[in-house]
């Protein structure tokens, strides 16, 4: 069910506009505070293109049983919607066709702030738009299966997930793309109103010569709770930046990632918990292991305004150093401009405990299930936090086997 | 029948000679006590038995049923029929005893279907909650819960020879019965168990009878003896070997609060 290829004439005219600012926008040189310790310099943003409007490709979804819904994404576009009765009176379609698309668009991540946004705006494919009115409970998730594989591509995917006042709803999000060379620049919102509840978690399987550079965005209403959470296992360079805002009374949301790294691979993550209102509560997790020569950084913010008295905000990140040559590096920061709070940070960096490794080997587990064991466990409290049971084993048993993998590779270096 | 054979062992740690000519066999069903001061390397003997990394093993050699040990892996050791119930056992945040057995059933090449029943089996004679089988390994349970743990790990595996580290240290009455009649239990079966049990304090011999006691000091067996040595070391302790001890400098000896990281095990960032 390819959508028509008119878009709304709002929709043209946002695009050349983004397109004009596109041209004009300063390509960061590495050397800004939320471009350090990047790869940005290397990325020549010239180099990819939008792919044609028929490539296609024959990649089939990774299904998720149950779901309420499901899109597939097939190099920018939407390849196929498929709704079932349990989506209600919930919508899922394109930001083209929506009655409110216009207003809907980048309300919650706001205008694009640097040349990637602006990329983005220029180049989005077709967005999806889950909506989901007032008081309306979609109980299964809503899947999205994303994929692209053309040389030289630059894909745009962008979900916007808005819940009306006491409305639910969970989007799982399965972003993968082939071996060639190739830019995707990600976008997700997510909208929750009063009363509302918001469930996101993407899983980033990106390809190996694939950068991606992704905004996460949500804002939380009165009494609502928004959990945006990221496995990232892909990519050469994959960045997210994830911005939680808790901009009602009592409004709660958790950042949560799970993060993987192997070979070359660089995950870079810029997190931002921003207390705008009363009474409100955010916690992130963010837990990952790097080995191989692989590199992660975790740079977050916690920003609490003068008109967020009583606020509690939770930031720890920990990340396991599982070879000589890999990298992690950590900074957390807070910024309060109110009294009555409290905050929380912490953040480590550290290998695989020996003491712990001993006293399983000594029960007989070999080193390798000793290894995948203790980080298992590592990863299990953040994991077991995904608001989609279905993949959360699947999720586990991905790095079980890449930590197989890894370890494997290094026995038959040595 | 099986026997362990300890054989002029020679460790160190770092520089410091810890393990000085260590000679001892255990053949199955046999319990021999080690008693020694603090700092005679009594734990040092059980980790370089078991292979925990660290300590450097210049001479000698240990060998169950001729295979030579120390040219094994710790899980490779375990694999062999060794079992070493920690003073101290780690805690392991995210792992249950569960898990950890089916592992090390699983390379073991045995049945891990049946782990769970044999799991619920020794916890229930031995008194170890059951709810605490699925929950990480050690973390927030009381002297008492972890010994028992060891215990029920010690009647899963099933093993030839268990060393025992100061299993009475931390206990209370009611979990050193139970604790040391299960492996008194085990010393009688067929295959019996061989324990090397090595304490300070003969209380432990309540309900586990020794056949062999060795007086531990300066890393080497100063004096061997049955039963009636265990009753004269309480009588007179260990001043007679008290200087040959020496605790001038650093030791690898376990530090009781463990170092200082946070509860997943990792070390705090510095910078």
């Amino acid at each position: 069910m390819p959508e028509a290829q008119t878009l709304a004439p709002w929709l043209e005219s946002a695009r050349s506009t983004a397109a004009a600012d596109l041209a004009n926008a300063e390509v960061p040189t590495g050397r800004e505070e939320v471009w350090r310790y990047t790869r940005i310099a290397d990325i020549d943003l010239a180099d990819y293109a939008v792919p044609d409007a028929d490539a296609g490709t024959s990649v089939d979804p990774i299904p998720l049983p149950g779901a309420a819904a499901a899109v597939v994404v097939r190099n920018g576009r939407i390849a196929s919607i498929d709704r079932t009765d349990a989506l209600g009176k919930a919508t899922v379609s394109t930001v083209s066709e929506h009655e409110g698309g216009q207003a809907l668009l980048n309300s919650v991540r706001g205008e694009a702030a640097d040349v990637v946004g602006h990329l983005h705006d220029a180049h989005a494919g077709d967005i999806i738009v889950i909506d989901v009115p007032r008081g309306h409970h979609v109980e299964a998730p809503i899947h999205i299966d994303v994929y692209s594989d053309v040389d030289g591509g630059l894909t745009c995917p962008h979900t916007i997930v808005r819940a009306a006042n006491g409305a639910s709803v969970t989007v799982f999000e399965r972003r993968r793309s082939g071996e060639a060379n190739q830019l995707v620049v990600p976008v997700v919102e997510l909208d929750a109103a009063a009363d509302a509840r918001v469930n996101y978690l993407v899983a980033q399987q990106l390809g190996l010569n694939t950068i991606s550079l992704e905004h996460q965005a949500a804002t939380v209403g009165q009494q609502a709770h928004a959990v945006c959470s990221t496995a990232a296992f892909g990519g050469s360079y994959a960045r997210v930046q994830a911005e939680m805002s808790l901009n009602g009374r009592g409004s709660s949301g958790d950042l949560l990632s799970a993060y993987f790294g192997d070979g070359e691979q660089m995950l870079d993550f810029r997190t931002f918990q921003h207390h705008n209102a009363p009474d409100t509560t955010s916690n992130l997790l963010f837990k990952g292991a790097v080995t191989g020569e692989a590199q992660s950084v975790y740079s977050g913010l916690i920003k609490v305004a003068e008109t967020a008295p009583g606020t509690n905000a939770f930031q720890t990140n920990r990340n396991l150093k599982l070879s000589e040559g890999a990298w992690a590096y950590s900074v957390p920061n807070l910024e309060i401009e109110q009294n009555q709070v409290s905050c929380s940070h912490a953040s480590t960096v550290g290998e695989i405990d020996e003491d712990q490794r001993y006293y399983l080997e000594s029960r007989g587990v070999p080193t390798t299930a000793a290894e995948q064991l203790l980080v298992s466990g590592f990863f299990a409290e953040v994991i077991g936090q995904f608001p989609v049971d279905a993949v959360k084993a699947e999720l586990q048993a991905y790095i079980d086997d890449a930590l197989a993998a890894d370890r494997a590779a290094q026995e038959a270096a040595a | 029948m099986s026997e362990l054979v300890i054989a002029d062992l020679h460790a160190t740690v770092g520089d410091k000679a810890i393990l000085n000519g260590v000679s001892l066999t255990i053949r199955s069903g046999e319990v021999h006590a080690v008693m020694g001061p603090n700092g005679s390397g009594k734990s040092t003997l059980s980790h370089v038995i078991t292979g925990k990394p660290g300590y450097t093993v210049t001479g000698g050699s240990v060998t169950l049923d001729g295979v030579e040990l120390l040219e094994l892996a710790a899980w490779e050791r375990a694999k062999a029929g060794l079992f070493l119930a920690m003073q101290y056992p780690t805690e392991v945040p995210g792992v249950s005893l569960e898990a950890m057995l089916t592992a090390s059933a699983v390379a073991a090449g045995r049945d891990a279907d049946v782990i769970k029943a044999s799991i619920a089996a020794e916890s229930e004679r031995i008194g170890f909650a059951t709810e605490l089988i699925t929950r990480p390994l050690n973390v927030d349970l009381s002297g008492g819960e972890k010994k028992r743990n060891e215990t029920v790990q010690l009647g899963v595996l099933d093993p030839k020879f268990a060393i025992l580290d100061e299993i009475d240290s931390g206990l209370d009455v009611d979990a050193m019965k139970a604790v040391t009649r299960r492996v008194e239990e085990a010393t009688n079966r067929d295959n019996p168990l061989g324990v090397l049990a090595i304490t300070h304090y003969k209380r432990l011999f309540e309900e586990l009878e020794p056949d062999h006691v060795h007086v531990f000091a300066a890393g080497v067996i100063q004096k061997s003896g049955g039963r009636e040595l265990a009753d004269e070391l309480e009588e007179t302790g260990y001043a007679e070997w008290a200087h040959l001890v020496d605790n001038s400098g650093p030791t690898a000896f376990d530090n009781p609060f463990g170092d200082t990281t946070f509860a997943d095990g990792l070390n705090l960032h510095e910078g």
